[in-house]
């Protein structure tokens, strides 16, 4: 599916699919070294960025297919 | 007096009884090798980190390194599955770091039934991960295939056939967008019935997971190990079927339970 060869692209398992994991999800028990999990979020933010993302929205199912290029305000009524 | 130079990385929690070999894989820091540390029937799977990586300021700069956590984060899940082979575990979020042996001990003394109540839910059980990836171009080829409607025809100037055609492509953009999420939403039920929990993920984005179609499903599934061969078969027929919609179904698994510990304990479960 992937179509895409850069350095993050189809290395063992993607790298995304273990950031997803291990820094967004995971039991949070707070250390002794004082990372916050606000800090933990702005990491993955900042990961986020780096990649060029811009998702941060938690779906449903489905709800984030492609709103396209046809996601415009509806042209004017011509029948009238 | 000298300042510790070392701290103490905590990978995962799991059953004293059932703690993995600690030989493979490497630790996070090759320098140090992974060392148990109990509380009763209640183990951390640790290592030493170096201060001078892991200390607060070098963390936080160390952190917006991307090769950096790659590393670390492959490092941390290698170790964390291989303790989900040996038996039940709780994945600790990455970076939980603690001054010492003791604080490690501390900590496994303060969350015991937390971590033994999750322990207990988790055992004999997987996380595995379903995407549905759907085409969009394809899918909007298919409805207007399907669609005699999407013909235009019957306008009789330029301006309505031009109206007419931006109608028809505007429906044939909700019917490809409800095609996607019946079958996102019925592969999700479906597999559901065959999980002990699942969740519903926000999709990653298209440029983060570095693939060509819409993520129209990502869906987490805690399955029991006797029965993620029945899972991952129903996956499958389900991707059989997708792909006739123009949607690529993509199983991943098994996987540490990163997404079923509790709510208290930062998860999200159903």
């Amino acid at each position: 599916v992937s179509d895409y060869s850069g350095p993050l692209a189809n290395r063992e398992v993607a790298l995304v699919e273990v950031l997803d994991r291990a820094l967004g999800a995971g039991v949070v028990i707070t250390g002794d070294i004082r990372l916050s999990l606000a800090d933990i979020d702005l990491v993955y933010l900042s990961l986020r960025l780096i990649v060029g993302s811009t998702s941060t929205v938690r779906g449903k199912p489905g709800a984030e297919l492609d709103a396209g290029p046809l996601a415009l305000p509806a042209p004017p009524d011509v029948q009238q | 007096m000298t300042e510790p130079s070392t701290a103490r990385y905590a990978y995962c929690v799991v059953p004293t009884g059932e703690a993995p070999g600690l030989e493979v894989p490497a630790a996070i820091d090759p320098a140090f090798g992974l060392e148990l540390v109990s509380s009763g029937e209640l183990s951390a799977v640790t290592s030493c980190v170096r201060l001078e990586e892991f200390g607060t300021e070098a963390l936080k700069r160390n952190l917006e390194d991307l090769a950096w956590v790659e590393r670390v984060a492959r490092a941390h899940d290698a170790v964390v599955r291989q303790a989900l082979v040996a038996g039940a575990v709780v994945p600790l979020r990455l970076c939980t770091i603690f001054a010492d042996e003791a604080s490690v001990r501390a900590m496994l003394g303060r969350e015991r039934a937390p971590l033994l109540d999750a322990l207990r839910r988790l055992r004999g059980r997987e996380e595995w991960s379903v995407k549905m990836l759907a085409d969009p171009q394809a899918l909007r080829a298919m409805v207007r295939e399907r669609d005699t409607v999407a013909s235009g025809a019957g306008a009789d100037t330029a301006g309505r056939a031009f109206f007419a055609r931006k109608k028809v492509e505007r429906t044939v953009h909700e019917e490809s967008r409800a095609l996607a999420q019946a079958a996102a939403e019925d592969a999700y039920a479906r597999l559901r019935e065959h999980a002990a929990a699942a969740v519903a993920l926000p999709p990653q984005s298209r440029e983060l997971s570095r693939r060509s179609g819409e993520m129209v499903l990502n869906a987490a599934y805690l399955v029991d190990r006797d029965h993620a061969a029945e899972f991952a078969a129903l996956a499958e027929r389900l991707g059989d079927r997708a792909r006739g919609t123009a949607i690529e179904l993509e199983l991943s698994g098994p996987w540490a339970p990163y997404n079923f510990v509790t709510a208290e304990e930062g998860g999200r479960r159903e």
